[in-house]
This record gives C-alpha cells, structure tokens and sequence, in this order.
C-alpha cells in the first residue's frame, strides 16, 4: 500500500511539472513586439532567430491577437522573455499593462516609440536593444523600462519618458509619451538631463567639449538627493569624480545643471512628470492637479 | 503519540503566516508598515496566557479531554478556515501563477495532492517543513534581488493612512496562533521561542512585502488585488531566465502545507476525541473543507473564524491559566492551614 502510494505520488509530481504537456519546439519565443491600435489592434512580433517572421496579425483583444498568432506561428507564443515592445501612440497603456500582468511580459523589457510597421519590415531588435541598454550604460541615455513607464502613466499627469527611433544620431533620443497617444520631443540637452535626474547611476565615462578639444573625464557614480520644503522641490545631483582637474570639474558641474535645467523645462512645458514630482508633493501634502507646475530647485555638486 | 521539535513549530508556523501574508490585499499605504508593528505587538500581547502555558505540560490535552465540547470547537474552526483556504486559493492564484494548464486541472491537482499529504500525518508534515522553509527562503531572496534595482525610497509617504485598516487585517489573518495553542503540548524544546520568533518572522516578512509593494510596485500596485503577485511579476532577477517557475512552486507549497497543516491538526484532535476513526479524519476533514468551500457563505466562515480566533486562542489560554493560579494558591494555602 505504501508503495502505491508512492508511486501515485510520484506520477503526480510528474504532471506538476508541466513538461508532459508541450514539446519546447511547439512554441515561439519572442525577442520583440509591435503593437498598434488603429481601427483594430494588430501585433507584430520579432522572433530570436534572424530569419523569424514578422507578418501583423489583427484582433479586438490582446488574447485575440496572442491566439491569431499562435495559428500563424503553428506554436504557443511565450512573451516572458521579450526585450523589447514597440508602440506608436495609439497603444500606450492599457495593451501594456495587459502584457505584463495576463501574458508574463517582463517588466524589464524596454519600451521604443517608432512606427511598429516600419520597424519590423528591416530593424534588427538584438541591435536595437544592445543600443538602448549601451546608451543607458554610458550616461547617454535615461534608463527606462515597462514597469517604470506604467508607473508613470497611472500618475496625475499620465506621462512617460520612452526612447525613440533617431535617426540624427548613434542613439535614441527621448520623447515624453502621453497617455493619449500625443507625443513631445525632448532635446538632447534635455534629454541628457533626465539622466540625472532620474535615479542614481553607475560608472561610466563622459566626454566634455573643453578649449583644448575633448576630453574624457571619468564618472565612478551619480547620486540623486530629493526633497520637497513647502511647495518647492529640490533635486540635487551629486557627481563622484577621482579626476582632480579644477577646471574640468567646474566644467563638468555647469553642463550637468545645464542639462538639469533644460529636461525640467521641457518636462514641465510638456505638462509631465517622469522625474518622481508627484509623489515628493504628495509626501509634503500638497494638493495636486494636472495643471500645477512646481518649482524645481536643481544643485549640482562634484565629489 | 510522536512529539514535534520546537524549530520544525516556527518552520510550521512561518509557512502558514506566510501564506497568509500572501494573500492581504491592498497593501499600498505606508502607513500600513506601522500597523503591522503594532498588530504584531498586539499579538504578542495576545499570546502571554499561551506563552505562560508553555511551561507546563499538557495543559492543552488535559483541557479538551475534560471538555470534548470544546475539542469540537477546535475542529469547527480548523474546517471553517480550511475551507476558507480553499476558497482563497481561488480568489488569490493570480494567471500568471497556474498559467499553464486551466486553473480548474490546477487547483484539481493541488487538491489530491493535499488528499495524500494529510494522509502522512503531522509529524511527517513538520519533518518536510524545515526544508520547505529553506525553499521559501531561497524564494525571498531571490524576489529581493529582482526588485532591488527598482527601489525607489521617494515613494513611501509618512502618513497614517492605513495603519488601523492594517492592524485589523494583520490580526484577522493570524490563525497560525491556533495552530500554536493546539500543539503546543505536543512540541518539545524552547516553545516560547518558538512563537516568540514565528511572531516576529511572520511581522519581518510581512513589512518586507509591503516595502517592496509600495518601493518597487508604485502606482501599480494599487491597481492590483494581491501585490504580492505584482511583485513577483516585477520581480525577475535574470534577464535570460524567468523566476516564475520558483514563485509557483512556493506558491503551490505554501498553500499544499497550509491544508496540510489544517488536516493534520484536525486528526490530531481527533486522536482525543474519536480515537477509533483518528486515523482517518486528516483525508475525510479534506473532503469536509471543499464541502464547505463549495456550499457555505464565505463571509460568513470569515466572521465565525474571526470572532472565535481571539475566544479561542487568547479566551481559552487565559481561563486556563487563570485556574491554575487559582488551583495553586489555594494548594499553597491549604498546605499552610495543615502546616
């Protein structure tokens, strides 16, 4: 009896497994997703191997899509190791979200702003994304992610910073995306000033414009002090450097708070917040509403 | 009837908090991680008539073999919450968590494999908690890791908001308590430690998740019934490998030692009450709990379990050890007249 009871217990543990019932070769995995919603939703998708398919398939729902591709493909579709989802503006939160809570999207995965069409008819994604992530690594670029985007179209001014396709320069620049699909543009200098002003950051070196031509002066981290005094906010941005160069130093604090200045411009023209304002004035208990532009107080300091 | 080690108690006692922990919903005020200090403050203070019995043995089993009436409470609430665990699991196993087959093959599946190990008995349930623990552990770590780049200390707020919600929701889901009092004379070694320790684990992890929740989940997680699952959903440490398959498992394991648990003790009871059918309750009080889950109101389990919790965990304990203050005093004065 005791044996039976093992060997019941034992079978069971096999279906626990789940491995009895799908052969890995029966499913796509996918390394990009495109999403628009114009009449109908279609969906894109960018598979890891080079020659995978990229035809759209259309649909009222995300599960609708998930299962047209499913027939297309002649697989089950796992999204759980997507690197990177593309969207237009006519797609913006909800499918997001769906993604990630429903279908096991990671919340790591990046976000692009471009034409999912155009896009999958010649981008590559495994290039794409190693720029986005050596942007990122390299002070060049803000980090941003699924779950960071999410978070901040669900605040009160329902907007989120994703990388763009440019095709001016090496890498991304940035647009602030509304929830309602419109979209601004963010300078470069701007851009470079949500690096800061974002979270605290790693080593990397940067190249500054000085007199005698560029030079290289490196960052081992960055660190983001914020606090809130009445209804002023304080970002201060603090820059660990072993370079002693007085010259360069100064340099290097000016063009920081340059680009500080300029992205909380632009930011708040574009009546957004992607720099965490909402929840410093809901710790000072300030009462906030779509239109409120607070005062932004920026300091930099080199250590 | 064989005696359980103190630590397999807190491993036993953790687990079930554990689940319980999982399944608060709504855990996005900071003003929540204060009323978990203070809920479980309240059950410390709630626990020193059991912790003062601890000391003496069989109290417990002297109590409800004098009393089955009372033994027979004890076992109406180990099925009411039983089946209310069983309803929970419904409720709470989000989609990403049983993603693979329909939630109906899965929940059928954790089912008999409960039916089996209510089969084993209690001692071999608190013989696998150790290891469970250490798989839960390995579990919290690796959630930590995934959501620690996403910490963003600038979400939590100073207010009060939430603080008495959570001492109330913190103290309706700590029937582990009753789990303590009905073993306690069945544990050897540091009992009070025992719980002394479950209490503050429990309080530990409990604070954790609503850190990570309101830290890491932001926005999100008032969007969501159970932030634990947003964490786990959040939290993907490796970039070429999913955690997914670790949070079902513990996920599965938590829930399977948690009925297990519930059956276990039920038996256990019954060994004092109907020794003759004892070894059979553990899988019929299984099948009595999915009739219930099934055809009772779950608000109503809810309210019964709730107002019999502090009756019988604290009420109870308190009485008993009330007597036994009474019974040696006048000992020690009838020994002091004969003296």
């Amino acid at each position: 009896m005791k044996h039976f009871k093992l060997l019941i217990f034992l079978l069971l543990s096999l279906l626990l497994t789940g491995c009895s019932s799908e052969s890995i070769a029966d499913r796509v995995y996918t390394q990009a997703i495109g999403l628009t919603c114009d009449k109908q939703l279609s969906f894109y998708t960018q598979g890891f191997e080079q020659d995978s398919d990229t035809e759209a398939v259309t649909g009222t729902s995300i599960a609708e899509v998930l299962r047209c591709e499913e027939s297309v493909n002649g697989g089950k579709v796992f999204i759980g190791h997507t690197e990177l989802l593309c969207l237009d503006g006519t797609c913006t939160l909800e499918p997001a979200e769906e993604l990630l809570f429903q279908q096991g999207l990671s919340p790591a995965c990046k976000i692009l702003y471009t034409n999912p069409k155009k896009y999958f008819q010649d981008a590559d994604s495994t290039a794409t994304v190693h720029m986005i992530r050596m942007s990122e690594q390299n002070g060049l670029l803000s980090s941003t992610e699924l779950s960071t985007a999410l978070n901040e179209w669900h605040g009160i001014w329902e907007t989120a910073l994703i990388p763009a396709e440019s095709k001016s320069q090496d890498y991304p620049e940035l647009v602030l995306l509304h929830k309602n699909g419109t979209c601004t543009k963010l300078s470069d200098t701007a851009s470079k000033g949500m690096y800061w002003l974002r979270r605290n950051s790693g080593s990397f070196t940067m190249t500054l414009e000085t007199p005698d031509g560029e030079q290289d002066i490196f960052i081992e981290k960055t660190k983001l002090q914020k606090s809130s005094q009445q209804d002023k906010l304080y970002y201060h941005v603090i820059v660990n450097t072993k370079d002693s160069n007085e010259e360069l130093r100064d340099m290097l604090q000016k063009l920081i708070t340059k680009q500080c200045k300029f992205a909380v411009l632009e930011m708040l023209r574009a009546n957004a917040d992607v720099i965490g304002m909402q929840d410093l004035l809901e710790n000072a208990n300030i009462e906030i509403n779509k239109n409120l532009k607070p005062e932004v107080e920026i300091s930099v300091s080199i250590e | 009837m064989s005696k359980i080690r103190s630590s397999q108690l807190f491993c036993i006692l953790v687990l079930c908090g554990a689940w319980s922990v999982i399944c608060i919903p709504s855990m996005n005020e900071s003003g929540q991680i204060l009323g978990t200090i203070a809920g479980c403050l309240l059950q410390i203070l709630f626990c020193l008539p059991m912790l003062a019995l601890a000391k003496r043995q069989g109290s417990f089993e002297k109590l409800i073999q004098s009393q089955k009436w009372l033994g027979m409470l004890y076992i109406i609430f180990f099925l009411l919450w039983g089946a209310q665990s069983f309803i929970q699991l419904w409720e709470v196993s989000p989609p990403q968590l049983l993603p693979y087959s329909s939630k109906i093959a899965g929940g059928i599946l954790i089912i008999l494999t409960c039916l089996y190990t209510s089969s084993v008995g209690l001692k071999a349930t608190a013989r696998c908690a150790p290891f469970m623990i250490a798989l839960f552990i390995i579990s919290v770590i690796i959630l930590i890791l995934g959501a620690w780049k996403r910490i963003d200390i600038s979400r939590i707020a100073f207010t009060r908001t939430g603080f008495w919600d959570s001492i109330t929701i913190y103290n309706n889901l700590s029937c582990e308590l009753m789990i303590a009092w009905v073993l306690l004379d069945r544990v050897k070694g540091r009992r009070n430690l025992a719980i002394n320790s479950y209490l503050l684990t429990k309080a530990g992890f409990c604070i954790l998740i609503l850190f990570l929740s309101i830290t890491v989940g932001g926005r999100l997680t008032e969007l969501t019934g159970y932030p634990f699952f947003m964490l786990t959903t959040l939290s993907q440490p490796l970039q070429g490998q999913r955690a997914d398959a670790l949070y079902i498992l513990v996920f599965v394991m938590l829930y399977i030692m948690h009925i297990t648990i519930q059956t276990g003790i039920i038996g256990h009871l019954s060994e004092f009450l109907f020794p003759a059918f004892s070894k059979y309750t553990a899988p019929v009080s299984l099948l009595f709990m999915l009739l219930l889950a099934w055809l009772a109101d779950s608000n109503i389990m809810q309210s019964i379990t709730t107002i019999s919790l502090p009756v019988l965990a604290f009420l109870v304990p308190l009485l008993l050890r009330m007597k036994q203050f009474s019974k040696s005093i006048h000992k020690e004065q009838s020994q002091h007249e004969a003296f």
